[in-house]
């Protein structure tokens, strides 16, 4: 049941937004959310939308994948737009109804924040999307390291994120073979009011958290004995580098940025 | 070389789970250390590589005394270590990863762990599962990966603490002859297990019981004596109790370790009949 299960949505690729570092692609992620928060004109979010969409031609991800990561988004983005388009009051008046009034302003407002929405959405899955979780949180030690001095963990964090990942599909197997052992045994998970439903899971979490220790326990000594000793001294296989195409790509998106806005200013 | 010196351990506020246990293991050799639940076989597996510190007496390997911190490391990557439970000794998301976990711990440079990892991956005949995820592995799959990772260390020893216990038929047979090429590569190998039919393989076996050393010799002599193994809770392999049987039933037969040995006795004692 469990065993197809991705992990966060990496779509397998070789394009050169999958081969760019994955530091250069956080760290452009966050250039690209902060010009989408700063803009403010609707051409210009055509322009960083046609940057995205640029993105993924060149990274030959298909339109369904990062229309999946969009689709749990449409009841918040109905919910802001009703909520903007009512509650901004500024302009002139589109449409009065009763308590009901639209202004331009409101109306404006409301299409603004769906586009940010959609936009640091998208943006954002199109890393998930190009970047194995590994090299993820490889880049995310790698960038945080410097940290290290004022003793952020960054190297401790990083091998969490990595174990979090090896065990999830490992106890989602577990929870579905303990789900399944208490049902045979005459446990109803299914019917009843939500505090019932809640108070049926009791059996399922309480072995599942024994057990989960039980493999912590297993695991640190397996690592114990593999000499783990913290990052001290610690190489890695594969080391990153920063390429030429890391420059261009970096050049490119900080000049798209820049270009737009200025042309806000 | 792996020496324990009058060797004792407890567990807090339990009986003694090693006593008194000294033996030797010399380079090169294939030993089985096999006991009941609760014999102290496990026990003893971890104070081979300082996972355990010997509450009394010294564990020496290749001469480092197992007690000194500063010794660890070094031990550690001579004594790799396969345990039971395929799933809980596999660190990182993907198979290759995994497998330079301990070289990289371990401060080797980038392109020799790369290299050590390739070999290690073909030495346990999984280079094509490379880059898969580990939970997409079969149990016998992950604990040839789990033996890889511990190859990419260089290791002069090969613990297995019960390593074949949680798998099917398939898989412990493609473990158990991997672990036969690698000792006639010369790695010392030490399989701690249940399954006096993986003991009958090894060219010695030490049986504990209750935390003492009961038996120690090759398979011969100490499927001889099945007294002493019955009072440790052990029974003899398969093969051997239907050759202690038949001599029962009137036969004289010698004590024979596997099928076709025995088969040749029975038809030699018919001819003589």
């Amino acid at each position: 049941m469990f065993k197809d299960i991705t992990l966060g949505q990496y779509f397998p690729g070789n394009s050169p937004i999958h081969r760019l570092d994955p530091r250069t692609k956080l760290l452009l992620m966050i250039a690209y959310i902060a010009a989408v928060f700063l803009v403010q004109d609707m051409w210009l979010f055509l322009a960083v939308g046609a940057f995205a969409v640029g993105v993924t031609l060149l990274a030959r991800v298909p339109a369904s994948y990062l229309w999946r990561s969009l689709k749990p988004l449409r009841l918040i983005l109905l919910f802001m737009f009703v909520l903007n388009l009512l509650m901004i009051q500024t302009g002139d008046t589109l449409f009065h109804w009763g308590f009901l009034r639209i202004t331009e302003g409101g109306l404006r407002q409301a299409f603004y924040i769906s586009f940010r929405l959609i936009l640091l959405v998208g943006g954002t899955s199109l890393v998930t999307l190009t970047t194995t979780p590994i090299a993820l949180t490889d880049g995310l030690e790698r960038l945080l390291s410097p940290l290290a001095v004022f003793r952020f963990p960054a190297h401790e964090l990083a091998m969490i994120m990595t174990i979090a990942l090896r065990f999830i599909p490992t106890l989602l197997e577990e929870a579905d073979k303990i789900m399944k052992a208490q049902l045979s045994r005459g446990a109803d998970l299914e019917s009843g009011n939500i505090f019932q439903r809640a108070k049926a899971m009791v059996p399922i979490l309480v072995p599942l958290f024994i057990s989960s220790f039980r493999r912590a326990d297993e695991l640190a000594m397996a690592m114990e004995s593999r000499c783990y000793h913290g990052s001290e001294g610690r190489t890695r296989m594969h080391v990153l580098r920063f390429s030429r195409r890391d420059g261009l790509a970096a050049a490119v998106t900080l000049g798209l940025i820049a270009l737009i806005l200025l042309a806000q200013a | 070389m792996i020496t324990l010196d009058h060797v004792s351990y407890q567990y807090d506020r339990q009986d003694a789970a090693l006593n008194d246990v000294s033996l030797s293991i010399a380079d090169g050799e294939l030993v089985a250390i096999v006991g009941h639940n609760g014999s102290g076989k496990s026990t003893l597996a971890k104070h081979l590589n300082a996972l355990l510190l010997p509450y009394a007496g010294k564990v020496l390997v290749d001469g480092l005394d197992t007690s000194d911190p500063e010794n660890t490391l070094a031990i550690r990557q001579k004594v790799g270590m396969v345990f039971q439970n395929p799933d809980n000794q596999l660190v990182t998301t993907i198979v290759e990863e995994d497998v330079a976990f301990g070289p990289e711990n371990l401060g080797i440079p980038s392109g020799e762990i790369r290299r050590r990892v390739d070999e290690a991956l073909a030495a346990v005949g999984m280079e094509a599962f490379a880059k898969k995820a580990p939970h997409m592995l079969s149990g016998g799959q992950k604990q040839r990966v789990a033996i890889a990772g511990m190859l990419a260390m260089n290791p002069q020893v090969l613990v297995l603490d019960e390593a074949t216990a949680m798998l099917d038929p398939q898989g412990r047979r493609d473990v158990l002859e991997i672990v036969g090429r690698l000792h006639k590569k010369g790695i010392t190998v030490i399989m701690i297990t249940q399954h006096m039919s993986e003991a009958a393989l090894c060219d010695r076996i030490i049986v504990l019981s209750g935390g003492h050393m009961v038996l120690d010799g090759p398979p011969r002599s100490v499927f001889a004596q099945e007294d002493i193994l019955r009072k440790a809770g052990l029974d003899l392999p398969p093969v051997v109790r239907m050759g202690a049987l038949l001599n029962a039933g009137g036969m004289s037969l010698p004590l024979c370790l596997d099928v076709e040995e025995l088969a040749e006795a029975i038809w030699q004692y018919s001819c003589k009949m």
